[in-house]
């Protein structure tokens, strides 16, 4: 019955759909035909009007919203109407339009059907003149948008508070603002069979090695899908493996840690509705870095890193050595802590693992709930989440006192990392650790342990490995490491990287 | 799909293998302290040892969440003993009493009387289990006690909960205090047992009911076997000699009053000279650095020759201390305790080899060698002031 139907529907659209895509000298049956393209959809507008002396009928058609109307008002409209001394001639009318009297800085011929509706679609509008088989496309891309804010996700005490937003042309703007280099290079995709999205690959010409723009460019062209809403679609259409844990693609909400990126030799890639961009290729270095280590001075910069390095560790490992040291090694714990985690324990109806499991869980849903809410009453499930059902949790001897320190402090270490897509990627990883802890102790760890190294050391990010520059290693990438070396002294450019131009600065020396 | 089945399996098969050993925390029985007796019942054959297990009651000790210091009415330790030859099948009757099998891990104390000390081959016997099982720690302190080592482990302690644990707390009171000897590491007393040096073994006694760290055990190294016990006056030459003294002070009798001179620093230098072999000759120079902690008289301490005449006096006094230990060792005990074999061993290797065997045994060579103290004591400061009375 519903198969009837929608094969009924379909045969009936295709005896409406019965029009010329090309353009014919008849405008009435022009805008005919776009009306029977689109079904006359009500924010399609199609002014007419007659010009010149001779009265010759026009129209523009755009789509309301999508473009500036003020702008559509001020360069179009006015600027026919006010033309004086047109030829009458149809094709000289048409060729002075073009060239003299409209005042769009963008403006194009269409020679279609297909033309027209893609050049309305996204924001342009076309003229048409009664008589002439070619339409002008004039750029009038505009609507509202939002403004640029403070980056949501990535907000640093130091640095520039500006952040990428759903416009591409905004954000090429603000990449522009940052390099403003003549080689700084926006090659335009256009992506999704449907949505038709603009997609920029933005690099440096000269620095980003050229086999990797060829490789980057290579994927981007394999893209084959109706719609990429977010650039997450084309991260996972391009990465290299789909099954590891690990980010292969960096995202970020931040012009500079993008153009920053840039002048290191990697590739950043804009998508059109979306405020994240994605940088290629990803180490797992830089995974755990933050534009803010620069922006400060060296000593802190070091400092903070290796903070984060050990965040790191704490976020994948400490629930699984609590586990592993307390059902299999209590003599490695200080004597007077096994007793009191003894003590703390002795109500405790579950294993560790149980307990660690309950814990970990309470915390993941604490951290997904609070993300949907409205950031005050996010706020209250933290409070009521950490402190009420924590507290509620030791005293009905449910779980013990040290678990929740354990989970706790987990919890935090992994929202010290900069990047929330390596944090939720170590939150995985934890869980299979703590399974490996509970079932062989120590020895379990030890066994995942370089069951992720090996994994990791294997993992590429578009031919770089993704170990570098701990494995292959670069003596002078580890200068940016764990350290952050003071600024003139990072004389290179990630060598990882090979790029082309192998240095930030010649001399280092500040004196000179 | 059949890859599929094969990885399962294989995960399958790890769960299997875990967990073995799995026992959480607080279903271990957490053993602090252990005493060794000889056994009240001897029934002919291998003798019969009484073992005594301290284990810790967690929650006696008070949780975290009753608010750190609360004390909770539960003893935090419980005692068990039991009678066996063999300590490792007393340990596994044990388990049968005990809810938690004993856990050695936490071992911090082993206790062992004198009676069984001065027994032949039991003390070394005793010890084997507790350097063999592996979960045994080689931190573990040894002590000996004058009275039954099970009520040693009795005693309550006014500041830590466990009585274990309290030999630890007043061991590390060394550097107030030279009439401490280092703590005994059942580590080192392996390597003294196989390379058979005699050693001190720190002793503890009861007074009043209190438990108190005083004097020290002597070990022949060879039979392992409590020899002699010197007392805490000896223990402070001894750290002298061996230079392994980490704070104490001397007191002593000036024309001035009673004097207590501090000893912030010493150091000790052994040359050996082993020409002769009937006439071994053993150079003592022991330096200390120190100040004056306390005078009942009231001259000046401001006086370059008043404070050389107490750098003499100071210097004589440790001298007949030294001297006086020395004589004991090698008169009435007969036994090098402090380490001039090993000295030998390392910097006279070839004569070593030679009179090894009659060092302190056989020929007995030691207790014939001519031994020199030469003390340099130095009073430093005479403290935060001057004179506190005229």
């Amino acid at each position: 019955m519903l198969g009837r139907s929608f094969y009924w529907d379909k045969t009936k659209k295709n005896e409406e759909e019965n029009f010329s895509l090309e353009i014919g000298t008849n405008l009435t049956e022009n805008l005919k035909n776009v009306k029977k393209m689109l079904e006359d959809p009500s924010d399609l507008v199609i002014r007419e009007f007659n010009i010149g002396t001779a009265n010759h009928r026009t129209a523009i058609v755009y789509i309301d919203g999508i473009v500036d109307s003020v702008y559509i008002h001020d360069h179009i409209m006015e600027d026919l109407k006010t033309a004086s001394k047109l030829p009458d001639d149809k094709q000289k009318l048409f060729d002075v339009i073009r060239k003299e009297v409209i005042t769009v800085t963008g403006i194009e011929m269409g020679h279609s059907l297909d033309d027209v509706s893609n050049a309305i679609l996204s924001g342009n509008t076309v003229f048409y003149l009664d008589g002439v088989d070619q339409v002008l496309i004039m750029d009038t891309i505009g609507g509202e948008s939002r403004a640029i804010n403070e980056p949501q996700s990535e907000s640093l005490i130091r640095g520039s508070k500006e952040g990428f937003v759903e416009n591409i042309r905004t954000n090429t703007m603000l990449i522009r603002r940052y390099i403003a280099d003549s080689n700084l290079r926006f090659s335009t995709y256009k992506v999704g069979r449907r949505s038709k999205k603009d997609l920029v690959v933005a690099y440096v010409d000269g620095i980003v090695n050229p086999d990797m723009i060829d490789e980057v460019k290579r994927r981007l062209e394999t893209i084959d899908i109706d719609d990429a809403p977010e650039s997450g679609y084309i991260e996972q259409w391009i990465e290299d493996s789909f099954l590891s844990p690990f980010p292969q693609i960096l995202n970020t909400e931040r012009p500079d840690k993008a153009s920053e990126a840039m002048l290191q030799g990697k590739v950043v890639i804009l998508l059109d509705r979306t405020p994240f961009v994605l940088i290629a290729p990803a180490t797992f270095g830089s995974s755990l870095h933050s534009p803010e280590d620069y922006y400060w001075r060296w000593s802190l910069g070091t400092l903070i890193r290796m903070l984060r390095y050990l965040a790191a560790f704490i976020s994948v490992f400490l629930p699984a050595l609590y586990i592993a040291l307390v059902s299999y090694h209590p003599g490695l714990i200080p004597s007077d802590l096994a007793f009191s985690i003894a003590a703390s324990r002795d109500e405790v109806p579950f294993p560790p693992f149980v307990e660690a499991l309950i814990m970990t869980i309470t915390m993941e849903l604490l951290r997904e709930a609070g993300l949907r809410l409205p950031t005050a009453i996010g706020q209250t499930i933290g409070i009521v989440g950490g402190l009420v059902i924590g507290e509620a949790a030791v005293s009905a001897g449910i779980v013990s006192p040290v678990m929740v320190i354990v989970v706790a402090l987990n919890a935090i270490a992994s929202f010290a990392l900069p990047s929330y897509s390596i944090a939720i990627s170590f939150r995985i990883l934890q869980f299979g650790l703590m399974g490996a802890a509970a079932v062989f102790g120590l020895y379990g760890i030890i066994l995942s342990y370089i069951m992720i190294n090996i994994h990791i050391v294997n993992l590429m990010s578009f031919g770089v490995p993704y170990s570098t520059p701990f494995a292959p290693s670069f003596l002078s990438d580890w200068k940016d490491l764990v350290l952050r070396a003071p600024i003139a002294m990072v004389k290179k450019r990630p060598v990882y990287m090979q790029p082309d131009d192998k240095k930030f600065m010649d001399k280092g020396d500040r004196k000179q | 799909m059949n890859k599929l089945y094969l990885i399962l399996v294989c995960c399958l098969c790890l769960l299997l293998a875990g967990c073995w050993d799995e026992v959480n925390i607080e279903e271990r029985g957490f053993v602090i302290g252990i005493a060794i007796d000889m056994a009240e019942k001897q029934s002919g054959g291998n003798p019969e040892i009484t073992l005594t297990d301290q284990f810790v009651v967690p929650a006696g000790l008070g949780t975290p969440s009753e608010g750190g210091g609360h004390q909770s009415s539960q003893k935090p330790y419980t005692n068990l003993s039991l009678s066996g030859n063999s300590l490792f099948e007393i340990s596994r009757e044990m388990a049968l009493i005990q809810g938690n099998a004993p856990f050695y891990e936490h071992l911090k104390l082993i206790v062992v009387s004198e009676e069984l000390a001065r027994e032949p081959n039991i003390f070394a016997n005793s010890m084997d289990i507790l350097l063999r099982d592996p979960e045994m720690r080689r931190e573990t302190k040894v002590v000996i006690s004058d009275q039954k080592a099970k009520d040693i482990l009795e005693i309550k302690s006014p500041i830590e909960s466990l009585p274990a644990m309290h030999v630890e707390t007043v061991n590390e009171n060394r550097e107030k205090s030279g009439a401490l000897i280092q703590p005994l590491r059942i580590g080192n007393l392996n390597q003294y047992m196989l390379e058979k040096n005699n050693y001190l073994i720190p002793r503890v006694v009861s007074v009043d009911g209190k438990m108190m760290l005083k004097g020290a055990g002597v070990f022949d190294g060879d039979t392992n076997q409590l020899v002699d016990v010197i007392g805490e006056t000896d223990i402070v030459a001894i750290n002298l000699i061996t230079g392994d003294f980490k704070g104490g002070f001397i007191k002593f009798e000036s024309n001035d009053g009673l004097m207590i001179y501090e000893i912030k620093r010493a150091k000790s230098n052994i040359k050996i000279d082993t020409d002769e072999k009937d006439n071994i000759n053993i150079i003592i120079e022991i330096d200390t650095e120190g100040n004056i902690a306390e005078t009942f008289g009231d001259r000046s301490l401001l006086n370059k020759e008043y404070l050389d005449k107490l750098d003499e006096e100071i210097s004589q006094n440790v001298e007949r201390k030294t001297v006086n230990i020395i004589k004991k060792a090698q008169e009435e005990v007969g036994l090098d305790f402090f380490g001039f074999s090993e000295i030998m061993q390392e910097r006279h290797y070839k004569e070593w080899e030679k009179i090894k065997d009659n060092w302190d045994k056989g020929e007995k060579i030691f207790q014939h060698a001519t031994i020199d103290v030469k003390v340099n004591s130095n009073v430093r400061t005479s403290g935060t002031t001057d004179q506190t009375k005229d």
